[in-house]
């Protein structure tokens, strides 16, 4: 489900394609299954996934875009 | 200034321009048709200031370490150096330099602005050659899987090809083009369009990795600039291959295809500052916080 989101919010920027292969891509980084991926896990995986996110936003586009995927975590985790 | 207030515009202007043409031709001949197609070419140099602009605030959102930084700075520069040789070419264009019936009669200077600076074309083709591979080393450095397919090696050769048919239509040049004021040109446009396959070459690259995003905002900023590309290297096919038998219509063809090029470069700069859009990013935000689970 979190992954699910997630590839929706990626997906206008980076296309689905790679919004999918990135997940993937940081998830064996970080050694968990995408379908697995929880609220909780959110902020470090933001934070992991910032300087691919840079190649294409620029730095400061990939900030925002990593504050928000912590913020949803964040979100979530209050709630 | 939105993409969509450019593209919508651009896109009748697509559709008008022929039409402007062809009622010029009709009605004035072919001192008419000359006429809209200069307006054409001093409409398509607005256009290339515009995205010079908009292509400079698109750098600024990369910073000095990002790989995008360089992509954009290269871009920049190409677009500086294109500008340059077009005002150039206004200046002809529009008689605001006296030149002689003969250039070789011509001062050493005049010389060198008529025939020399002419390269500065090629000059800022190249700079985007280098901004073409930046891009695509930007992808490679992504660690994702961006490849090329079989098919693209045919249309590669393919877009190589371009150089080799100009070449045998080499003595069709120097007849046709906005002006023609010495024998020299031929030359250069075979120099340019050497370059403008390279250009074009690295375009397909880029388009087989932009295709492999499945969709999205950044492969919709490299689709439009492979479309400009495209264009630049058309344009001088377009000249070779049919100025002769159809002179008015491989001027306008070739001017065309660099309006084209220029909404393409406007459009592409534009849409690289929409890829992370304030309004959308926020509701979007917002969508995703009442359905992410705890």
């Amino acid at each position: 489900m979190v992954h699910r989101t997630l590839t929706q919010y990626l997906s206008p920027m980076l296309g689905e394609a790679t919004a999918v292969n990135l997940l993937k891509h940081y998830c064996v980084r970080m050694k968990i299954n995408p379908e697995d991926i929880t609220a909780t896990d959110l902020p470090d995986l933001a934070t992991s996934m910032r300087p691919m996110l840079a190649v294409w936003l620029g730095s400061a586009g990939a900030a925002r875009v990593s504050e928000e995927i912590a913020q949803m975590g964040r979100g979530a985790a209050v709630k | 200034m939105r993409s969509r207030h450019i593209l919508i515009p651009f896109v009748v202007s697509l559709v008008l321009a022929p039409l402007a043409s062809a009622l010029a031709w009709t009605t004035g001949g072919a001192s008419s048709g000359n006429s809209v197609l200069k307006w054409l070419f001093a409409a398509t140099v607005l256009i290339e200031i515009l995205a010079l602009i908009e292509a400079t605030a698109a750098r600024k959102l990369f910073s000095p370490t990002d790989p995008g930084y360089l992509t954009w700075t290269l871009i920049v520069s190409f677009l500086v150096v294109r500008l340059i040789a077009e005002l150039r070419l206004i200046t002809l264009t529009f008689d605001f330099v006296q030149v002689p019936p003969d250039i070789n009669t011509a001062s050493t200077g005049l010389f060198f602005y008529v025939v020399w600076l002419r390269y500065l074309y090629t000059l800022s083709d190249v700079l985007f050659v280098g901004a073409l591979a930046a891009a695509i080393r930007s992808y490679k450095m992504t660690g994702l899987k961006f490849g090329l397919m079989r098919r693209d090696a045919f249309y590669i050769l393919l877009v190589l090809a371009v150089p080799s048919i100009t070449y045998l239509y080499r003595s069709n040049l120097g007849s046709a083009g906005l002006i023609n004021l010495d024998n020299y040109i031929a030359t250069y446009r075979l120099v340019a369009v050497l370059v403008g396959g390279a250009i074009a070459a690295l375009c397909l690259v880029v388009r087989r990795y932009a295709s492999q995003m499945g969709g999205g905002a950044i492969a919709r900023v490299w689709n439009a600039v492979v479309i400009a590309g495209i264009a630049r290297d058309a344009s001088f096919l377009t000249l070779a291959m049919i100025s002769r038998p159809w002179r008015g219509v491989a001027e306008f063809g070739e001017q065309y295809l660099l309006w084209v090029f220029a909404g393409c470069w406007l459009l592409a700069a534009r849409y690289q500052q929409e890829v992370v859009p304030t309004a959308r990013k926020s509701s979007v935000l917002a969508q995703t916080q009442t359905t992410v689970p705890g």
